[in-house]
This record gives structure tokens, C-alpha cells and sequence, in this order.
């Protein structure tokens, strides 16, 4: 059996039940929305000129 | 420069000169995906894309981030080349770019540029963390070596 890690919970599953979306691996459609929400919020910082 | 097997975020590998298949490879060193100067330019260097790829030039980028947020740099972005992850300092260590921000380690930004054959033609290590090689400065680089 060939298997993956989620990345989002890094749980490691059988890779012919993944779901691959975004170009990586995801356990779960529970995973998939928290990745997608890390995605929206990040898209939601429209000021990059505060760094470091 | 040391053959590196490197992981994608969905976790197969590649050999670093594979990637590099006969082509100029630049590898970008950045702090993180947390770092806006660092997001800047890696969308800058992406806006130049059609150039460089006329120019027949590869990139990596790499942190020492997580997949999970290399992943999801690369998905904002939208960046056609490998964001990896460095997470034990492998390739950051070789460089010897490790340092340190707000008492965590990470890497200092930099540029390295690698022949087909993978010498390196140049490099430049950032001397503070705004300080960055813009695209216009790599191509005029890569034409100095003679591209």
C-alpha cells in the first residue's frame, strides 16, 4: 500500500484514497477546508508593507 | 553543489539535478512565508517568469516553513516553480545561511546561481532582511556569465 501524509494534519493514509487538490494530499474534506480558509485569510492581508 | 533529493509538499521526491535537467538554476533562499518583504519578492521574480524561461532558467525556492505553509505560499502566489520545505535546515546549513529572527532559526535571504553543470556562477547572501536580488539584477547577472 502506498501511502502519503495530509498536509494539513500530517497524518499519514493510503494514497489511493487521498484527495489531491492544490497540488498536495489531503486525508479529509474536513482538511481541505481548513487549508482553503488558511488561504482566504491570508488573501485578506492587503497590507504587506508591515514586516519584521 | 551536492545532488539534494528534495520533497514536493505532496511528498514525492526529486533529485535537485534532475530538476535542473541542462538548464542555469537559481535557488532562493527565503526567511518565510510570514515574511512580506520575502513574498514580494518571490512574486516579483515570478512576474519576470516569461523572461527567464525564454532565458531557459529553472528556480527553487526554500524556507525552513513547514509543507503546509510552503504549500500554501506557492498557492497564493501562484508561483509556477517548487516552494520547499527545509524544515531541518538540510540545504540551509550547506549554504550556511542559517540565522536567527525573534529567536527562531531561519534562513538568511539569498540567491544562488548554478551552471548546467552545476558550479556555481553566483551567489548573494542578503546583508539584512530587506535586502534582496531583484529580477533585473539576475538577468543582468546571468548575462554577465555569459548565459
Amino acid at each position: 500500500m502506498k501511502t502519503t501524509k495530509c498536509i494539513v494534519c500530517e497524518k499519514k493514509f493510503d494514497l489511493n484514497v487521498a484527495i489531491s487538490k492544490h497540488d498536495v494530499f489531503f486525508c479529509s474534506e474536513e482538511c481541505v477546508v481548513m487549508y482553503e480558509k488558511k488561504l482566504e485569510d491570508i488573501k485578506k492581508i492587503v497590507n504587506w508593507d508591515n514586516c519584521c | 553543489m551536492k545532488n539534494f533529493t528534495l520533497q514536493n509538499n505532496d511528498n514525492t521526491s526529486f533529485k535537485l539535478y534532475d530538476y535542473q535537467n541542462g538548464r542555469i538554476l537559481v535557488l532562493i533562499f527565503f526567511r518565510g512565508a510570514w515574511c512580506n518583504h520575502c513574498k514580494k519578492h518571490l512574486l516579483e521574480i515570478q512576474g519576470k517568469m516569461k523572461k527567464f524561461d525564454k532565458l531557459n532558467v529553472k528556480f527553487i525556492a526554500i524556507s525552513s516553513d513547514t509543507k503546509f505553509n510552503s504549500s500554501i505560499l506557492k498557492e497564493f502566489l501562484k508561483l509556477s516553480f517548487p516552494v520547499i520545505s527545509d524544515a531541518d535546515f538540510k540545504m540551509i546549513d550547506y549554504f550556511k545561511l542559517k540565522t536567527k529572527y525573534k529567536n527562531k532559526s531561519v534562513a538568511k535571504p539569498a540567491i544562488f546561481v548554478f551552471s548546467p553543470k552545476h558550479e556555481i556562477l553566483y551567489q548573494y547572501v542578503g546583508k539584512k532582511y530587506d535586502d534582496r536580488m531583484v529580477s533585473k539584477e539576475i538577468i543582468k547577472k546571468l548575462i554577465k556569465v555569459n548565459l
